[in-house]
């Protein structure tokens, strides 16, 4: 047999807790199942109060206001709601490589560095208004922003978009999800639909 | 599954060993099972049965650890090549080969994308499932323009047999009559939406040799009886057929062809059997069985039978031939010609050409249509050639309504960025060029000298590049393309040419090509070895030229026709 998921998270997970208490003593410890299920990304309410995988909890308060900013809570869930911050803490490590991870840290820390400089307060702790001027800043290269930044801040922003839409209640409320359509029809009126599928064939 | 024998030891002397169980290895079994023959399926993986084994089907996004996506380090460690197909993704990871098991070699400055699918069902599991006849056109290309070496059979002779292979599959498609791309026997075709219609409308009086039509593929429309029976459902348009479809919706081994074999009570199944080479007895000139490695615990074990259909894909039956070397063959079994490995094919899909269509804001969609637009290889005859290139390509692709997934890379915030995100955008079209490889000498398989997989098989060295004459077929389809686009009035065209390896396509054929001539070809008219009656090679292997359109339906019609053929040839006492 091939090796599974599974067993790639043990290794990975082991190789954490392993230099804790030492490889044999974390492996008794941990069945499989414990480990699919400490590696595999579940929606957490308070991923902004604890480090994450890659952020530190600072950072990770940062991040949670920025997806806020990008998809905010209206008649439908926003992008926080659904702990696209977890989601995007998660993702970069499990699937991601070196170039997004690190855009995605310098866009989070330039991001708090401008707050700070331009409100003389934390991001997370600016008003809605003036955490909207700072994003709107970074995709203009304004602000002390370069065009460096706003390819930075595309990595967050596309994440966060397929985090949100591939959620259950983003893709499922938001937008419309449709496992099993039952056919193909060409040509609807789109009013009869109302919104954008979510459901794809590829993600 | 029901009336199956899976079998690991065996002595029995079986009517047919049937090597794969892919596409072409399920239709031999179907086929010699129907006939009476007592058959032995030998496949390399392991079961994966109907149903029950499509363990990601009927899950969103969200139910996958990282929303569908593969883990770094597994894909790093196992899937380095296979993560370069469209359709490798969390949900369908476990029917791709593993790449670490599974090692390969390409000559110094050349690349080979070499996609796997080792087990029960094999890439039937997987493929994209579009279904076009080659042409009387493509028969005599070779002979015509001089390119490779001329096919021993003409449209006429597998006619019949597309008929018979498309009524069992179920191909859904539109009656186009054109020469160049024969009619099926269809299912009613999948509907276009409605900038494609009207697409297609305006190329046929501004381009009328550029059909835009829609394409053609093995999905049941409307179920038959014929289908029914089998207990396979109408397509429902999810498009995720490589999770495997419980509705078997699809055309797979496991939903058509395996129980179909199964209902007879003649198929008998030998799961983890890595064959390693065939047993070749040099008194009769006949081969008496197969050599078989266990896929888990590599011991060996020996199956036996009187006929034997080599059904492993392009290249994995080829290496079986190159590995069975014996003191009459010694570069091979059945290649006293010499050619076996050499000519290797695929399909060239590196060129995509893309536009915006403004209006149709009130048109969307319901569903995920398994099928796309098609425009039929127009350069399909010497007089329609163009004066860059010989032989041409086709298009495909289609219309559909930008949205989320390309949105995050846009710009734009808050409430306004949301509301664009809830709803389509803007109608986009993009086309595929699919050309023809010529088939070429020095593109070929090889063993590799010293380096051996786990089972202690030799690896494959591919020495395989595009020429010239593929380049710039390329190049040609998005001026073509482009102009199409212009015509129509769509904006913001663009298109370039890639570079993406052969292999990719995962159309490859040749290697074991039939011909006339024992001296120049492995197979005959029959995909029957002319070095060795009882061996047959009915894959993709056996082609003579890669022709333009998708391969696997011509497999079907192949494999049926030489099952035919070798049933008359063993009652007349023959074989």
């Amino acid at each position: 047999m091939s090796e599974t998921v599974s067993s790639i998270e043990k290794r990975r997970l082991l190789k954490g807790l392993g230099a804790v208490l030492g490889t044999a003593a974390a492996s008794q410890m941990l069945g499989e199942r414990a480990i699919q299920s400490a590696f595999a990304y579940t929606a957490n309410k308070n991923s902004h109060l604890a480090k994450g995988k890659l952020f530190s909890q600072a950072q990770m308060m940062v991040l949670r206001g920025i997806v806020k900013q990008i998809i905010p809570t209206t008649d439908t869930v926003g992008a926080a709601d659904v702990d696209c911050h977890g989601f995007i803490d998660h993702q970069l490590v499990a699937t991601h490589g070196n170039y997004e991870k690190q855009a995605a840290v310098a866009i989070v820390d330039k991001v708090e560095q401008v707050s700070l400089q331009q409100y003389k307060l934390s991001f997370a702790k600016c008003s809605s208004a003036q955490q909207l001027q700072v994003l709107t800043a970074v995709e203009q290269a304004q602000m002390g922003f370069d065009h460096n930044d706003k390819a930075n801040f595309k990595v967050v922003k596309n994440l966060t978009v397929f985090g949100y839409c591939t959620s259950k209640e983003g893709a499922t409320q938001a937008l419309k999800y449709s496992y099993v359509p039952g056919g193909y029809q060409g040509s609807v009126p789109y009013q009869q639909i109302g919104r954008a599928w979510s459901s794809k064939a590829y993600y | 599954m029901k009336n199956v024998n899976y079998i690991n030891e065996s002595k029995e002397v079986f009517d047919v060993i049937v090597i794969g169980s892919g596409i072409t290895g399920g239709w031999a079994a179907k086929e010699f099972c129907e006939k009476g023959f007592k058959t032995l399926m030998v496949e390399r993986g392991r079961v994966v049965e109907h149903r029950k084994d499509y363990i990601a089907e009927g899950k969103g996004p969200w139910d996958f650890p990282n929303r569908t996506k593969v883990d770094n380090l597994l894909v790093e460690e196992q899937y380095k090549i296979q993560k370069q197909c469209y359709a490798f993704h969390d949900g369908t990871k476990h029917f791709f080969g593993n790449d670490r098991d599974l090692p390969y070699n390409t000559k110094k400055g050349t690349e080979f994308s070499w996609i796997r699918a080792n087990q029960l069902g094999g890439k039937s599991l997987l493929w994209h499932r579009q279904s076009y006849r080659l042409s009387d056109f493509d028969f005599a290309a070779n002979k015509a323009d001089g390119h490779g070496n001329d096919w021993p059979i003409r449209y006429k002779d597998l006619a019949p047999w597309y008929d018979y292979v498309e009524k069992f599959v179920g191909i859904s498609g539109n009656y186009d009559n054109l020469p160049q791309l024969p009619n099926s026997q269809f299912l009613p075709p999948f509907e276009m939406n409605a900038p494609e219609r009207a697409f297609s409308q305006q190329m046929a009086s501004d381009f009328p040799d550029k059909p835009v039509i829609i394409s053609r593929c093995a999905h049941l429309t409307e179920p038959q009886k014929i289908h029914v029976e089998l207990g396979r459902m109408k397509c429902m348009a999810r498009n995720e057929c490589q999770k495997g479809c419980s509705f078997g919706a699809y055309f797979s081994t496991q939903s058509t062809t395996l129980p179909a074999a199964a209902r007879t009570g003649n198929l008998h199944i030998a799961p983890n059997s890595v064959v390693e080479s065939l047993i070749y007895d040099e008194a009769t000139n006949r081969l008496k069985g197969v050599r078989v490695i266990d896929n888990d615990n590599l011991s060996q074990r020996e199956y036996f039978g009187k006929l034997v259909f080599l059904c492993a894909s392009t290249i994995g039956s080829t290496q079986i031939l190159l590995n069975s070397k014996t003191n009459k063959f010694k570069n091979g079994l059945a290649n006293s010609s010499g050619v076996l490995g050499k000519y290797l094919m695929d399909h060239n899909y590196n060129a995509r050409t893309t536009a915006d269509i403004d209006g149709f804001e009130d048109e969307y969609y319901i569903g995920r249509r398994p099928a796309s637009l098609y425009v039929p290889n127009f350069h399909y005859e010497p007089t329609r050639y163009h004066k860059n290139f010989i032989r041409g390509y086709a298009l495909a692709g289609g219309a559909y309504r930008e949205d989320w997934q390309s949105y995050g890379y846009t710009d734009g915030l808050g409430i306004n960025f949301k509301e664009k995100l809830m709803h389509p955008g803007q109608w986009k079209i993009g086309l595929q060029a699919q050309g023809e490889m010529l088939a070429n000498r020095d593109n070929q398989m090889t063993l590799h000298a010293t380096k051996k997989d786990k089972w202690g098989i030799p690896q494959i060295q591919f020495d395989v590049s595009w020429s010239d004459n593929e380049k710039r077929m390329m190049e040609s389809s998005v001026e073509v393309a482009s102009k199409m686009f212009e015509k129509a009035g769509f904006k913001n065209i663009q298109g370039q040419a890639t570079e993406r390896p052969p292999g990719i396509a995962i159309h490859e054929v040749g290697t074991a090509r039939m011909g006339r001539d024992a001296k120049d070809s492995v197979l005959n008219g029959y995909n029957q070895s002319h070095d060795i009656p009882n061996l047959f090679v009915t894959d993709g292997a056996s082609f003579a030229s890669s022709a333009v359109v998708n391969p696997s339906l011509t497999f079907m019609a192949l494999t049926a026709r030489a099952v035919d053929y070798a049933v008359k040839e063993v009652k007349n006492r023959r074989l």
